[in-house]
This record gives C-alpha cells, structure tokens and sequence, in this order.
C-alpha cells in the first residue's frame, strides 16, 4: 500500500461550481422548463417551483457531497482517484493511459484561484479524472507527476514552447461569421413561432397591428441576425486569445476570454486530423482545424467533438499544421487529389436525398396543411444538393494516411494515420448490393472515418491493405 | 468462414419471439390507440394489422437468414466477422488492436449452453466485434486465444503498450 498522502478538492470549490452546475443543471431541465411555461395551466405555479427546487436541492447536495468526499494522489505511477459515500468509486488511471489533460478557469475559479483539471483516457465519451476544483500549485504539481511517471523530461518553466498559431481578433471575427449554425437558428425561429401564438391570444389587437405583413417579415430577418451575430459572440468570447503551442511531445492550445481553456494534448496520441471548410470561410481561403485523441468525444458534431480546434488556418498553411499532428508524408492537404467514389453510387445518393426530403414534406406537409405542399420543392433541391455532394467526395490512401473528403456547405477532409487503425468494416446496404457497392468505415481511438462508397471489391480490397501493414509489423 | 453454433438458429427464433411479445406487440398497440385517436379506428386497426404481420413474418423469416449470414474467422493477425441481412458487413480486426474481450451469456443462452463473443478495441464504440451463438468452450477458448495473441503482437507493436 503506497505510502504517498491524499489530497482533496479546495474547500472552496463547492461555491465556485455552483454557478456553472445551476446552469447545466437548467439546460438539462429544458424539457420541463418549457413544460412549464407553456403548459397552460397557471394554478401550478408552487408546484412547478417545488419540483425545480427539488432538483436544484439534489444538485447541489450531490455536489458538495463529492466535493468534500473526493480524494486523490499520484502514486506508482498511477493516478488514484476515490470518492463517493453510499456508492463509492476508486478509479485508478495509469499515467502511460492519458490521453490529454485540460485544464478550465472560468471567472469564479480565476477569483478563488482555483482550476478544474480533466484527465482524459481513451476509454469513453466521459473524463475519466475530473478533478474540480484544486489549487494552480496543485495541478502543476499533478500534471508534472503524471508526466514524471510516464519518463516524460519536463521542460523549463520559462519554456511556453514553439508557437504554431496564434489568433488574432480579426482571425475570430472571421471564424464566428462563417459558422453558420443552423441548429440554433431552428431552435430561435421554432421558439419565437411558439412564442407568438401565445402573444396573439394575450392582446390579439396590439400584436395584429404589429407582427402582420412587412412588420412581422422584418421580425423574422432581426431574429435570424440576432442569432447569427449571438453565435458570433460566442466564438469570440469561447476562442479569445487562442494560441497552439507545441512543448516537447505534447501541442498545448489555450483559449477563452472569461472561462480559460488549456487543453495539453499528447502528440503520440492524436488520432484524428480534421479540415473544416465552411462555404464562407473556403471563399476566402481558410478553414479551422481539428485535432482529435483518443479521448474525443462522441457527442455533439463537427468542432465539438474534438479536443483542440485551431480556429482559422489560411490554406496554405495548413500542411505544415497537420504535419505536426499526423504523418503526412509529403501530402500537402489543400492541394492533394483525391480519387473519386464509384460513379453508380451517384444515384444511390440522390434517391436517398430525394426521399428523406420527400417524408420531410409528407410530415410537414400535414402538419401545416396545406401551406405545408410547398416543401415539396425542397426534393429537388435536396437532389441536386446531393449531386454536387457527390461530386465533391473524394478518398486516397497512401502509405502512412487514409484521406476521406465530402461536404458541400461544409467541406470536410479527415485525415487518418494508418498506424492508428483500430478496425476497418465494409457495409453493404441493399441498394448498394443491387449496385456492387460498399462503405469502408475505418476506427481509430475515439473516432470513425467514413470513406466515400466504392465497389465492393474494391472496399474489401482497401480492408486487406489497411490491416496488412499491422500485421507484418506484428508478426 | 465458421459457422455459429447450429444450436445458434433456434436461440435467434426464440430472441425474435420475445422481442416480439415484449416490444412490437405493444408498440403496435400503442401505435393502433394513438392512430385511432387522431383518424379512425377503422383505419388504425388496419394499419396496425399490417405492422403487425410485418413484424411475424421478421419473426418467422429473418432470424434464419441472419444465422446463415453470421460467420467469423481468426487468421493468424486478425479477426474477421462477417453478418447482417439486409444492412451487410464485414469487420477486420487486427489483433495487436484487441484491448479485452468479453463472453456473455443472457438466460436464454444459458438455458441453451451457448455464449457471445464480445470484442473491444480502443476505439470507444463498445464492441468492434461480436460473434453470437458459439459454444461455451469455443466461446471461451476464441477469448483465451484472442487475449494470448494481443499480448504476443503488443510486445512488438510500435504503438506503445496500450494500443492507442
């Protein structure tokens, strides 16, 4: 039994946590919330409350409970973490088996002087070691333990490491403007059209003076922008002064202008090189790029699911950016050729277009019946979409990477070392099979790459050749 | 390829059944009262009945087809499974890959003696393969001969001993 002394979360934490755990706690409450709202029936009022207070109750006795029964240390070259009362937890993590480790400062850690460490492995979609919140010392003193278990030199203090990208405030500006996120903009037009109807039966003359014809077009276009220009915002404030470094074997980012974000992600462990290409941004010549480990998250789509997003890369710069992160070799990714899918699957992918928005129209169309038939012009549009999808894919294996690319609104290009090949799938759908066709997914640690569809033969083909140099290497 | 357990085909029929009683009888209950509340009974009842025989047929047709479709393979540095009817694949698993693996039984499989293969890479997603309907022993001799073989190729593997 190791003789190394436990330590404990600041005593502090449980109010420093407060806040943000009030806030997750209420956007997972939104169902309810929203229940509430519009649920008509305003003799409920105490009721609603005493429910809302009951989880609020329960979050925060769960938080202090774990704040103040949560032990950890450094020893044998493991990380140990205990907590827990009625169900107790000893988690125990190997220092060689971290993935990354982030580190977050939001406001009331920076007043309390305080940071949330999150030790990552590559076991789930969850962080493995949480650690919220502990003193600046004490995580220095953590991450420098891990790493002197793992043989890691640590560098000198004074060492921040070579600097690969650094945003500015224009960088950004430009990044939150070509971000378009349509799913926030439904969420805003599908609530403030539930919101209306409750406004029209409240003062039905004053709203019909002033939401009818041009007045209420105007509404909509503020509403769209206001979102638009909000999303904006947002990406200012989450990626201000964001800077990538790489420190000996590790690419450190930092970001976040009230929440502060330090992500130190361990370059023998990134899986996934990914190049996001939004219409906007690839009109002027630049994308963001993700880096992914094995930690990457599942949840959430594109820039969400990774561990360290460069905001803005201009195109040229981005093969000495990736070549940092995956194995390359000689492959400049804004300029390489790709080859083409199978060209019988062009139709597979339009038929397939064609008829999710044909049952989207169908849904819609009898639920707004019958403005709702005009949504049947979105088929076509849904198709030709598809076809400039399909003439944009593109795949290329090399010796050291697999390249998949597709995406029209979004161009997106993943790159993938072969040596980090978890496993290679072929599926066969039953158009595909009338068609001799086949999708090879490939998996690495946290991840997944689909390439574009080929011939069967030649997806199974490309499974052989992926797993063929493990294999020699192995044996 | 080999072939599961011929005892496999019946376990496949009865998990049919009992996904059939336990979960489409009730979902096309459900989705009948729903329908008839929102148009007419006359037509719920019809729709249901199809659903409904769409279902038995499953029940009756698909669980053979996915017997004959199930195989799987350990080559000397990989492992391939191959199943699926209508959505079909083939998954490659190198072996230095393998992170552990796990043989379960539900009681359905205990009651018939047979055991599933689950294995897991480092990739997240639960199971990268799974081989259904073996026997016991097979089952655990797959495993016990999955894990040596791992250990064997991490001792040479370039990544590092966590296969990541």
């Amino acid at each position: 039994m190791s003789e190394v002394p436990w330590k404990r979360l600041h005593p502090a934490s449980v109010l420093v946590n407060l806040v943000p755990r009030t806030w997750s706690l209420l956007r997972s409450l939104w169902p309810l919330l929203l229940a509430m709202l519009y649920g008509g029936r305003t003799d409920e009022g105490i009721a609603n409350l005493a429910t809302v207070a009951v989880f609020f109750a329960g979050a925060l006795g769960w938080t202090a409970l774990h704040a103040f029964t949560l032990r950890y240390r450094v020893a044998d070259g493991r990380l140990e973490i205990r907590s827990g009362v009625l169900n107790r937890q000893a988690r125990v993590i190997p220092a060689d088996r971290v993935q990354n480790v982030e580190r977050v400062q939001n406001v009331f850690h920076r007043l309390s002087g305080l940071v949330e460490v999150g030790i990552e492995t590559a076991s789930g979609q969850e962080v493995e070691g949480m650690l919220s919140a502990i003193t600046v010392a004490d995580a220095d003193a953590l991450i420098a333990e891990l790493g002197a278990a793992r043989g890691d030199t640590p560098a000198p203090a004074t060492d921040r490491g070579e600097l690969l990208v650094r945003s500015s405030f224009v960088d950004l500006l430009w990044f939150g403007a070509s971000d378009l996120r349509i799913g926030l903009l439904a969420f805003v037009l599908a609530a403030g059209l539930e919101f209306l109807p409750q406004l029209t039966l409240l003062a039905p003359t004053w709203s019909a003076a002033r939401f009818g014809g041009l007045v209420g077009l105007a509404l909509v276009v503020a509403l769209m922008s206001g979102t638009w220009l909000a999303g904006v915002g947002a990406t200012l404030l989450r990626y201000h002064g964001f800077e990538l470094r790489r420190t000996g074997r590790s690419l450190v980012a930092q970001q976040g202008m009230f929440t502060r974000r330090r992500a130190e992600l361990r370059l023998g462990k990134i899986q996934l090189v990914t190049w996001f290409e939004p219409i906007l941004a690839r009109a002027f010549g630049f994308g963001s790029l993700a880096i992914e480990t094995a930690a990457g998250r599942e949840e959430g789509s594109g820039t969400q699911r990774s561990e360290a997003v460069v905001p803005l890369v201009e195109r040229d710069r981005v093969a000495a950016l990736c070549s940092v992160a995956t194995p390359l070799g000689g492959i400049d990714p804004a300029t390489v050729v790709l080859r083409a899918p199978h060209p019988a699957a062009m139709l597979q992918a339009t038929v397939r277009a064609a008829v999710r928005a044909a049952f989207l129209a169908v849904g819609l169309s009898w639920l707004f019946w019958p403005w709702g038939l005009v949504l049947f012009a979105l088929v076509p549009f849904a198709a030709i979409l598809a076809r400039l999808d399909f003439a944009r894919q593109g795949w290329l294996v090399t010796d050291t990477l697999v390249i998949s690319r597709r995406g029209v609104v979004t161009r997106t290009t993943w790159f993938l070392a072969r040596s980090k090949l978890q496993s290679a799938t072929v599926v066969q759908g039953p158009m595909m099979r009338w068609r001799g066709l086949g999708v090879l997914t490939v998996r690495v640690a946290g991840s997944r790459v689909q390439l574009p569809v080929l011939g069967l033969a030649d997806a199974l083909d490309l499974q052989r050749q992926l797993v063929a140099p493990l294999r020699s290497r192995e044996s | 390829m080999n072939p599961l357990a011929p005892r496999a085909r019946l376990l496949f029929h009865l998990q049919a059944v009992s996904q059939l009683v336990f979960l489409w009888i009730p979902l096309t209950i459900g989705l009948v009262v729903a329908a008839a509340w929102l148009t007419s009974f006359v037509t719920a009842l019809v729709a249901g009945s199809l659903m409904l025989l769409v279902c038995l047929l499953g029940t009756v047709w698909l669980p053979s087809l996915a017997y004959e479709r199930w195989g799987w393979e350990l080559r000397e540095d990989e492992l391939l499974v191959r199943h699926g009817v209508v959505f079909r694949s083939v998954t490659a698993i190198p072996i230095g890959r393998v992170q552990h693996v796990d043989v379960r039984q539900g009681p359905i499989e205990q009651w018939m003696g047979l055991s599933r293969v689950h294995v897991h890479t480092a990739s997240g997603v639960g199971s990268d393969g799974m081989i259904p309907g073996l026997e016991s022993a097979t089952a655990e001799r797959l495993r016990d001969q999955l894990v040596a073989r791992s250990q064997r190729a991490e001792r040479v593997s370039e990544l590092g001993d966590d296969g990541v």
